[in-house]
């Protein structure tokens, strides 16, 4: 059975003052842990009663969408920024191409502006591209290697 | 080089085609041209004019009307899809257009309870959570640890958030499911068989191919898809899908589990050209309305091969 630990309604609501500051208002669903660090989210029809009721009875091995990592801040997923695009209208650097180049292919970056040392979305046009960790000028890259773009 | 398929190889599999197919030289000629590529949009991230707009400026590109799908005329590198931006940002799936069928059979809507048995890669589990909204909720399950990296991979980067992935033999879990008493009102049972229609782009399968694998197959499908009827809910829809051509893995499923069970045929419209299933094999004359099951040839729309068959219980 896998361990499934949904957020207590404190950490709920810290989590949604932590995502308010990038704009994010609504989220409506389940918030829960599967490992240490790493938060997901599930939109599925089912109340929390219901699904450990499966996680008893069925052999599960993973729900919902990763979301976020709560490490050192708030660490949105690439997938999570994509959810809510629509709400999202702070903390967010622009990149031009060359930047976004480099950060898709992994590596750091250096932007124009320095910023307080904070977690950031990054944009390339409309597009989310990841979030990263910004310390003075400097921004640390956390696409997971298998997402990254070598060539685009 | 390119390579070649020498049908010689296995002069039976060449007999049963000339058997199935009345137009079976179109089939074999089909092997001697490039398949379409084909890509799905997916619209939990992004329109699929917003994506056309992108994918213009890089490929060329066009536009499967009444379809997710978009085909990529443009000769591309080996690997370029998947590598593209679009496609880590999880604005399309790389997946044959006759692929797409099954869910549009099934059509789950948004309040949907929706099983997909043997659901890895994902590519249909996607597709309905797309036409779901992310709302109402899946199962998705399949068996084997590598194909569940796979199958979760593909949920997140697609930003699906509705769907519980399980790791379970597909008919221990119909069992644990009908002693839980939960039903579901569309289910999709795409079981492994022997993909003869997927051969054009997989010389491996073709390597593979043998007749008592496919006998072998037909029993594993009637019993996954008679035991999924265990949890269709009294109104529900199920759909049987099979890349492969041979009636032993479709007319003949359908045949028992129409004889076997108390269901019946649901009667669908796909997209794209598809063919009736046939009328008999080998001397047996199939004793169901043919006419609603769908066959897809590789030649019809340069695709994937493929069978669907729409089932519920009969009234």
């Amino acid at each position: 059975m896998i361990k499934i630990t949904f957020l207590k309604s404190k950490e709920k609501k810290v989590l949604l003052n932590s995502l308010k500051s990038y704009g994010i208002e609504k989220i409506n669903a389940h918030f829960l842990m599967l490992g240490k660090n790493k938060i997901r989210i599930f939109t599925g029809n089912l109340s929390k009663k219901e699904i450990e009721k499966l996680n008893q009875f069925l052999r599960i091995d993973n729900l919902g969408l990763y979301l976020c990592n709560k490490e050192k801040g708030i660490r949105l997923s690439m997938d999570a920024l994509h959810l809510f695009k629509e709400q999202i209208n702070q903390k967010i650097i622009d990149l031009n191409q060359e930047q976004a180049k480099k950060f898709l292919s992994g590596k750091e970056i250096e932007i124009d502006v320095s910023l307080p040392q904070d977690f950031y979305v990054l944009r390339f046009g409309k597009d989310f591209i990841g979030m990263g960790f910004v310390s003075g000028r400097n921004v640390l890259n956390f696409i997971p290697r298998g997402r990254r773009v070598y060539s685009n | 080089m390119e390579k070649t398929i020498d049908f010689k190889k296995k002069p039976e599999f060449v007999e049963r085609i000339k058997s199935l197919i009345p137009d079976y030289e179109e089939f074999f000629k089909c092997f001697q041209r490039r398949q379409k590529v084909f890509i799905r949009v997916n619209t939990l991230k992004i329109s699929k004019q917003e994506l056309i707009e992108k994918l213009n400026k890089k490929w060329d590109i066009l536009d499967i009307k009444g379809t997710p799908a978009i085909e990529v005329i443009s000769n591309l590198k080996a690997g370029e899809l998947g590598s593209s931006l679009e496609h880590q940002l999880g604005y399309f799936y790389v997946q044959d257009l006759s692929s797409m069928m099954p869910i549009i059979a099934l059509n789950p809507k948004k309040d949907d309870s929706f099983l997909d048995l043997c659901a890895s890669p994902g590519s249909k589990t996607t597709q309905a959570a797309m036409l779901m909204e992310n709302q109402g909720v899946i199962i998705a399950n399949d068996q084997n640890f590598e194909r569940i990296k796979t199958l979760n991979a593909n949920i997140q980067r697609m930003g699906v958030t509705n769907t519980i992935i399980t790791r379970m033999d597909s008919v221990q879990l119909c069992k644990s499911l009908e002693q839980l008493k939960i039903s579901f009102n569309k289910i999709l049972v795409d079981p492994s068989c022997s993909g003869e229609g997927t051969i054009r782009n997989d010389f491996s399968t073709f390597e593979i191919w043998d007749i008592k694998r496919i006998k072998s197959l037909a029993s594993q499908q009637k019993a996954i898809l008679g035991n999924a009827l265990r949890v269709l809910s009294k109104n529900g829809e199920i759909v049987y899908s099979t890349c492969t051509l041979s009636p032993e893995e479709n007319e003949e499923v359908i045949e028992y589990i129409t004889k076997k069970f108390n269901t019946e045929l649901v009667s669908f419209n796909l997209p794209i050209k598809s063919r009736p299933g046939i009328k008999e094999w080998e001397g047996y004359k199939f004793d169901f309305d043919v006419s609603k099951v769908h066959r897809i040839y590789p030649q019809d729309n340069d695709s994937e091969g493929f069978f669907i068959a729409k089932l519920r219980w009969s009234k």
